[in-house]
């Protein structure tokens, strides 16, 4: 039984992620057809995994419905927009459009309702990380500033207003024939001492990413078991 | 429809505005119907890009291995097994498949597009030799007639002639050494430069001091323009959204479509003002 429970599920790891990893550096029709297969093995399985973590979003607020807990109210809203969006889904038959272009039911609900969700709750955060960044930011120290100067020129940049002002009112167009726009001096911020700070940090990400997963291939990393038996 | 639409989207979008206030009744309505929404949303993508794709129609099929494919859908169900706690731990299979796949894929692909290409990018001469090739003179006097010839005729320079000039100087920087290949020289050694500090200020073997303090420094200069830029593309990323409700909800306001924003807006504004008239009455109420 602990073989089953412990050791089968190390071994699995180790075989799927020994042959996931071999196939790349094996370019052979069947390492691609291999890989192929695997490729779709994955996203099957994490379909489930998808429905594992519904399944228990409903049970939860099922719960909640039944035992009239406080807020149960707001519960049913969850099961109504799930039942609303699947019945209507299942009768256009997944298609966000109908066959002569304009939307068929299960889109127009979705352009209604879950795009306007979406696109606020994102919006809204924007709210928030400005009057988070309006209370900590101080260039107190030299440091600070170069981070605040950056944040500056990148929100700057990419108005319209400044572009106007850069090239519209101060003229400037380009340095000895090299294209200077507002824009550019962002792209060149983001392109260069940007990309150089990201690549750096990525080197070391990227190196933890592939020990972690050597860790777990081999079985040193075993977190993924969860506690028991 | 259209109408009904936007009421819908025009509501939805106050309801979630209103957190702005504070927690309210009209938010945790939003919020719960995004929950739902979205869950059903990808159900029916599952069902129909997933399993009908990808499982139906492979078992329907003539596909003589066709059955091959009730494996992963077997292996996908003992993830169910959560839900039972005595056979609970056969979900652990599925886990292993998943994980084992994640990690298998992830060395090589870190390993190309984070190491390998990351590297390539930076280890690049840090002078550029220009070329001496006649192909490469020849390309630059085409450029530099083309140039003249957008020049001739035109009262002032116009966008025409500036692209034509940028064209020509693009390949005058190939073939001698210019002021553009000066700069391109540039932004390749301050990557380099900036890559090699940054690494720096991430290793910890030897103690920060002196020449080696430097180093530091200059990489903490580079992570500060990062975590700026990050910042700024952040922000920018979620005023365009806003922008983009925003316009919305100007759309919406006009006649065509019943002064759903208004009209929402006010009733919205009533029903706070009430809630927060009565929870005053109550929280007064309990503070006797």
């Amino acid at each position: 039984m602990v073989f089953l429970k412990r050791q089968l599920p190390l071994l699995i790891c180790f075989v799927i992620g020994t042959v996931t990893a071999l196939q790349y550096y094996v370019p052979t029709n069947f390492s691609a057809e291999m890989s192929e297969g695997l490729s779709n093995w994955y996203i099957i399985v994490s379909m489930f995994a998808a429905l594992l973590g519904f399944v228990s979003v409903g049970m939860v607020h099922t719960k909640k419905i039944q035992r009239q807990e406080p807020g149960w109210a707001y519960s049913t809203l969850v099961i109504l927009g799930f039942l609303a969006m699947v019945i209507v889904g299942f009768v256009s038959g997944g298609k966000e459009t109908t066959p002569d272009g304009r939307p068929s039911s299960y889109g127009w609900l979705y352009n209604c309702t879950l795009v306007p969700l979406q696109a606020t709750m994102f919006a809204i955060l924007g709210f928030y990380v400005a009057s988070a960044a309006f209370r900590s930011f101080r260039a107190k120290s030299f440091d600070a500033g170069v981070l605040l100067a950056t944040a500056v020129i990148v929100l700057l940049g990419n108005v319209p207003f400044t572009n106007q002002v850069w090239a519209g009112w101060l003229g400037i167009h380009d340095v000895a024939g090299v294209k200077i726009e507002m824009t550019d001096i962002v792209s060149w911020l983001i392109g260069t001492p940007n990309a150089a700070a990201r690549r750096g940090v990525t080197f070391g990400v990227a190196l933890g990413a592939i020990a972690t997963s050597l860790k777990i291939i081999f079985g040193i990393e075993r977190a993924y078991l969860g506690g028991g038996d | 429809m259209e109408i009904v639409g936007a009421w819908i989207a025009v509501g939805l979008t106050l309801f979630m505005f209103s957190f702005l206030y504070k927690d309210n009744p009209f938010y945790k309505v939003g919020e719960n119907l995004y929950v739902g929404i979205t869950i059903g949303y990808f159900v029916i993508q599952l069902w129909y890009k997933t399993w009908i794709d990808k499982v139906w129609d492979v078992l329907t099929g003539q596909a003589h291995d066709r059955f091959v494919i009730l494996i992963p859908v077997l292996i996908g169900a003992l993830l169910l097994t959560r839900f039972v706690p005595k056979i609970a731990w056969m979900s652990r299979w599925a886990f292993a498949f998943v994980i084992g796949y994640g990690a298998g894929l992830a060395i090589p692909a870190t390993l190309t597009t984070s190491v390998v290409i990351q590297a390539q990018a930076t280890a690049k001469p840090l002078v550029t030799m220009p070329d001496r090739s006649p192909g490469a003179a020849k390309a630059t006097e085409n450029a530099k007639a083309a140039y003249d010839k957008a020049k001739e005729g035109a009262a002032k320079e116009d966008e025409k002639i500036r692209a034509a000039r940028y064209r020509y100087e693009q390949s005058r920087s190939v073939s001698e050494y210019t002021f553009l290949t000066a700069y391109r020289d540039f932004t390749t050694i301050v990557i380099f430069v900036g890559v090699f500090c940054v690494l720096f200020y991430f290793f910890f073997s030897i103690e920060h001091r002196g020449p080696v303090r430097a180093f530091s420094r200059v990489g903490i200069l580079f992570l500060m323009i990062y975590f700026g830029a990050s910042y700024g593309n952040t922000v920018m990323g979620r005023l365009s959204l806003l922008y983009g409700r925003v316009l919305d909800l100007k759309d919406y306001s006009r006649q065509m479509y019943g002064f759903a924003t208004p009209v929402i807006l006010v009733l919205m504004i009533a029903v706070l003002a009430a809630l927060h008239v009565k929870n005053k009455g109550k929280d007064e109420g309990h503070a006797a």
